[in-house]
């Protein structure tokens, strides 16, 4: 009787082992995100490109996904929609943070990529990239996601390397790399129509930033950020929001850090070390870091 | 009974063929590290008169279509020095891109982590970079902050080289030291970012 239960237990172990082994599929990996059901959030770990999981209790990252090269990407402009691929498997995702949960909104093909490239948190514009089975870019469209129907729109006649862009009313200005010349072309095109054709404002453009704030345009030229009259030091990440400009980066140093500095007067009102994410709600931005979390406003 | 006894053996071993097929799949996974080099440097190195043999992992990730590698450095002394009260590791990472695309950024990020207790410290020897443990008398794994250095003008490597400090000697626990590596690369015109890490 003792050893009929043990060989039937064996079996019954062994014969779930194999079904859950044939099932899995190894090359189907996109990251899993459960459902928080305590206190946890999930932010944007801006300067890693992961989304964590993050306790605003402790005030740490509780989890940290383990796959290196499964990276999810941002807009710009503040947003809760990102996309989420594998660096070399692809399963590209359009995903968005709903603060306890991770919403798949549209998946990719097998051999496309999906990236952020402008929103104003109505319309949201991507490039669209297309692989070969060896990871041969094979092209690249500028598309449109629309967030009702969950349908994907190529622009036909957005061919080339764009990288950047920013969304002025009717208008997508963005950026592309020309290969050849190690720079970058900036490009106007009315967005509203799938037909349009993008037209070239400047040539030679050092290097991919884009980026809009009271009425000026910003562009990076040997680490500063220039508008027509104006100057500031560029960090690895720019976020300009309205007359203040915040920065992610090590600035030449071993640390992570953020900068928030008031556009108008240059004054530095906030700065931190190791962020990992911030919000701005109207004219109040939160910032999470690594044992912290500062609530900061930005108004005049 | 006899009849259970063989249906098991069976069963084990149709399992056992399974589970070496289905582990096929799973290489792909490791397709993209190509190269996992684990390498124990019996190296003879003088500082200072100071023979220090060192111990480091490289791993390499092969990016799509050709376009060159990223591999992921990391390496320390093998046997801590000692100074005063301190154990000291030299160690280095670095983040090295292999091929002909353009740069746009490529980083290396790390920290070191141990066994410590009754308030001892671990510093990576950068200013800002050290952490003190709780005054428990238990052993306790404690992470340094995390450092980076960052290249983006088109520099196709980014590396550190700096020593681990812990004080005070006794309340290190022997052998829990370990330096993590984590590269980053950004090519100019693809938008897709490639990470590999090693740690030794």
């Amino acid at each position: 009787m003792n050893k009929y239960c043990v060989y039937s237990k064996f079996i019954f172990i062994f014969i779930l082992l194999t079904i859950s082994i044939l099932f899995s599929s190894c090359n189907n990996i996109t990251q899993d995100y459960d459902q928080i059901d305590d206190n946890q959030i999930y932010l944007y770990h801006r300067y890693n490109n992961k989304i964590v999981k993050y306790s605003p209790d402790t005030k740490k990252i509780t989890l940290y996904p383990k796959v290196d090269n499964l990276v999810q990407y941002e807009f710009s402009s503040s947003s809760n929609i990102y996309t989420s691929g594998h660096s070399t498997f692809n399963n590209f995702e359009i995903i968005k943070n709903n603060s306890n949960n991770i919403e798949t909104l549209f998946k990719l093909n097998k051999d496309e990529g999906i990236f952020p490239l402008a929103t104003n948190n109505k319309d949201y514009l991507f490039i669209h990239t297309y692989y070969s089975k060896d990871g041969d870019t094979l092209k690249t469209k500028i598309a449109k996601f629309d967030l009702d129907k969950k349908e994907l729109y190529d622009y036909p006649n957005t061919d080339g390397l764009s990288s950047t862009g920013i969304i002025v009313d009717n208008d997508l200005y963005f950026t592309r790399y020309e290969e050849d010349k190690n720079n970058h072309t900036l490009l106007k095109m009315n967005y509203i129509d799938l037909n349009s054709t993008p037209e070239i404002l400047k040539e030679n453009l050092e290097t991919k930033f884009i980026s809009y704030a009271n009425d000026k345009f910003w562009i990076i030229q040997n680490n500063k950020l220039i508008s027509e009259n104006d100057s500031i030091d560029a960090g690895l990440l720019n976020y300009f929001n309205n007359n203040f400009l915040i920065q992610i980066g090590s600035f030449n140093d071993t640390s992570s850090k953020i900068i928030i500095t008031n556009i108008n007067n240059k004054d530095i009102i906030y700065n931190n070390l190791y962020p990992i994410d911030f919000i701005i709600d109207e004219n109040q931005i939160t910032i999470y870091g690594n044992d912290y979390i500062d609530k900061v406003n930005l108004y005049d | 009974m006899k009849y259970l006894k063989n249906l098991s053996k069976i069963i084990a071993g149709l399992t056992a063929i399974f589970m070496l097929a289905s582990m096929t799949p799973s290489s792909a996974l490791a397709q993209d590290l190509s190269t996992e080099e684990f390498v124990l440097e019996q190296e003879k190195q003088y500082i200072n008169s100071e023979v220090s043999p060192r111990i480091s992992q490289a791993k390499t990730l092969n990016i799509s279509n050709n376009r060159g590698t990223l591999t992921s450095n990391t390496w320390r002394q093998t046997i801590h020095s000692s100074s005063g009260n301190t154990y000291q590791w030299d160690y280095q990472v670095s983040a090295v891109y292999n091929g002909n695309v353009i740069v746009e950024s490529i980083k290396t990020e790390w920290y070191a982590s141990a066994s410590l207790r009754n308030s001892a410290s671990i510093d990576l020897g950068i200013s800002g970079s050290g952490i003190t443990v709780g005054s428990s008398s238990s052993w306790t794994n404690i992470k340094t902050p995390t450092k980076d250095w960052t290249n983006t003008n088109g520099a196709k490597t980014s590396d550190y080289r700096a020593n681990v400090i812990i004080t005070p000697k006794r309340d290190y626990r022997q052998s829990t030291i370990s330096v993590i590596n984590t590269a980053k690369l950004k090519l100019q015109g693809d938008p897709k970012i490639h990470y590999i890490s090693s740690g030794v």
